[in-house]
C-alpha cells in the first residue's frame, strides 16, 4: 500500500467513495464533489497518515466530515432544488421482488431514510465493511452501530418490499 | 441466548469478517444450527443483504469522475504515504526522540489550553428533543446494553457517582422500587455525562432512564411531559438538577403510570401483563406533535 500512487488510490477508492457519498448527500452533483474534496484533503493532508492500513477507513472517514460540515452549513443556509426534492418525494418505489433488485431503486429507498441509518447502512453494503470498521469510520460505538443497522435494515426492508413480501 | 437475540448478531456480522470471532455470533450461529426457523431466517437474511450489496454495488459511478479528480489535484503537491522507517542510524534514532518529545510537550501544552479554554467557555446547552432522539436510536442493545448488571438500587449509585454519572437520582416510586432494574451505564453526549439505568418489564419489553444535569439543556422539561419520538412513548421532567427522561416501546399509559406517586409497582405492572401486546397509543397533546 505504501506503493500506491495517488492515481492508483483514486482508481482504488473512488467509486466506493462516490456511492457513499451518494447515499448521504442525495444528489449526484453532490456525491462527486464530496469524493473530490475528499481526495483534495488526501492530497494535501493525507501524508499525515502514519498507518498505510488505514487509508480506505481515513477516506470514508474523510468523506463522512466533510457531508457533516456541509449539512451544518445547509441547515445555516438552508437551499431546496426542486427537481431534487420533487423527485426524492414523490417517486414511489416499484415493489421488486428480491431477485430483481435494481440499484437505483435501492439507492432511492436508502436516501429516504433518516441519516443516523444511511450512513452505517451504505458502508455495511456498499464495502461489506464489519460492524467495527463502520463504527471507526462514523466514529461512534460498536453497539450504537449494531443498533443502527438493525433498525436500519428493517427500515429499509420496509422501504423497497411490498408489506406482502416482508 | 434467545431467538430474537440471535437475529440481532447475526443482524449486523458476516459470518467471513471480525464478527466470527466474538462468542456471541458463535452462540447465534449454533443456534442456527438446532433451530431449523431460525437457519431458514438467516438463509433468506443472507440472500437479501446480498441481493441488496449487489444492487447498491451496481449504481452507476459518473465516467469522468476519476479524471476530474486527478484533474483538481494536478496542481497540489501530492503528500505521499509515509514509508516505514528504519531507526538503525542513531542519528536518524536521536532525531526521532528529539521529535518525539517535542511533540509530546507540544501536546502537553495544547490539552493544558484546551482544558483551560474548556474550563473558561463552558459548552452550550443542547436541545431537548435532539438529546432525547440521540438516546433512543444510540442505546446499544443487548450485550452492551448496559455497563454494570445489578438489581442493586445503591450499587448503581455507588458505581454512577465512580464514573461521573448521575448523581443526587431522585427517583418515582414505581422506579425507584422496580425489581426490573437490571443495570446502568454511562454515556457520553456531546460531551456532557448521560447515566442511564435500564428496567426489564413483563412481556420482554423494557424502559431505559436517561438523568443528565439540567443545565446540559437549553430547554429542559420542568413539568412531567409525554411525547412520541422515535416511534417510542417518552416522558421528559426535571427535578433535584437533573432532567430525567423515561422510555422504551411501551403503552403510554405505562409511563403515566410508572410516574404517577399514587401508583404501585404492582398496578403498574400489572398494567402490561394485561396488555401483552405493547402498542404506542397516539400522544394527547398539540405539543407531542412538534417535529424534531
Amino acid at each position: 500500500m505504501a506503493d500506491l500512487s495517488f492515481e492508483e488510490l483514486v482508481k482504488a477508492h473512488y467509486e466506493a467513495l462516490y456511492r457513499f457519498a451518494l447515499s448521504l448527500a442525495r444528489a449526484e452533483a453532490d456525491a462527486c464533489d464530496l469524493v473530490q474534496q475528499t481526495f483534495y484533503r488526501w492530497a494535501t493532508k493525507g501524508g499525515q497518515l502514519r498507518d498505510p492500513a488505514r487509508v480506505k477507513a481515513w477516506l470514508f472517514t474523510t468523506l463522512h466530515r466533510e457531508f457533516l460540515g456541509q449539512r451544518r452549513h445547509a441547515d445555516k443556509f438552508p437551499k431546496l432544488e426542486i427537481s431534487t426534492v420533487d423527485e426524492a418525494r414523490l417517486t414511489a418505489v416499484s415493489a421488486p421482488p428480491e431477485q430483481q433488485l435494481d440499484g437505483t431503486t435501492v439507492m432511492a429507498a436508502l436516501q429516504r431514510l433518516d441519516e443516523t441509518y444511511r450512513a452505517p447502512l451504505a458502508l455495511f453494503y456498499l464495502e461489506n465493511n464489519s460492524y467495527r470498521e463502520i463504527a471507526e469510520i462514523l466514529e461512534v460505538p460498536i453497539g450504537t452501530v449494531m443498533s443502527r443497522i438493525s433498525r436500519g435494515k428493517a427500515l429499509l426492508r420496509e422501504a423497497v418490499l411490498p408489506k406482502a413480501d416482508r | 441466548m434467545n431467538v430474537a437475540e440471535a437475529k440481532l448478531i447475526l443482524q449486523t456480522g458476516r459470518p467471513g469478517d471480525e464478527a466470527a470471532a466474538d462468542p456471541r455470533f458463535a452462540e447465534a450461529m449454533a443456534l442456527v444450527d438446532q433451530d431449523p426457523a431460525l437457519a431458514a431466517w438467516y438463509a433468506a437474511e443472507q440472500r437479501w443483504d446480498a441481493a441488496l450489496g449487489q444492487a447498491l454495488q451496481s449504481v452507476p459511478v459518473p465516467p469522468d469522475l476519476s479524471a476530474i479528480i486527478l484533474e483538481r489535484t494536478a496542481g497540489q503537491k501530492v503528500v505521499a504515504l509515509p514509508q516505514p522507517q528504519s531507526l538503525s542510524n542513531p542519528w536518524l534514532a536521536w532525531f526521532s526522540w528529539r521529535s518525539s518529545l517535542s511533540l509530546a510537550m507540544a501536546a502537553a501544552i495544547a490539552l493544558f489550553l484546551g482544558f483551560t479554554f474548556a474550563w473558561l467557555h463552558p459548552k452550550p446547552a443542547g436541545q431537548w428533543a435532539e438529546y432525547a432522539r440521540d438516546m433512543i436510536v444510540t442505546t446499544p442493545p443487548h450485550e452492551h446494553h448496559v455497563d454494570l448488571k445489578t438489581s442493586d438500587l445503591n450499587q448503581i449509585r455507588i458505581w454512577l457517582a465512580s464514573h461521573n454519572g448521575a448523581s443526587g437520582l431522585e427517583l418515582p416510586t414505581v422506579i425507584g422500587t422496580s425489581p426490573g432494574l437490571t443495570g446502568c451505564r454511562v454515556t457520553d453526549w456531546h460531551g456532557r455525562s448521560v447515566s442511564m439505568l435500564c428496567f426489564h418489564m413483563p412481556g420482554a419489553q423494557h424502559v431505559d432512564l436517561f438523568v443528565t444535569r439540567t443545565g446540559n439543556l437549553s430547554d429542559a422539561p420542568v413539568q412531567l411531559e409525554y411525547s412520541l419520538m422515535e416511534h417510542q412513548m417518552t416522558a421528559g421532567w426535571s427535578t433535584g438538577g437533573n432532567t430525567y427522561l423515561l422510555t422504551g416501546p411501551v403503552p403510554e399509559t405505562f409511563l403515566r403510570h410508572c410516574l404517577e406517586p399514587q401508583v404501585t409497582v404492582e398496578r403498574a405492572w400489572a398494567h402490561l401483563v394485561t396488555a401483552p401486546a405493547p402498542r404506542l397509543e397516539l400522544p394527547t397533546t398539540s405539543h407531542d406533535y412538534e417535529p424534531l
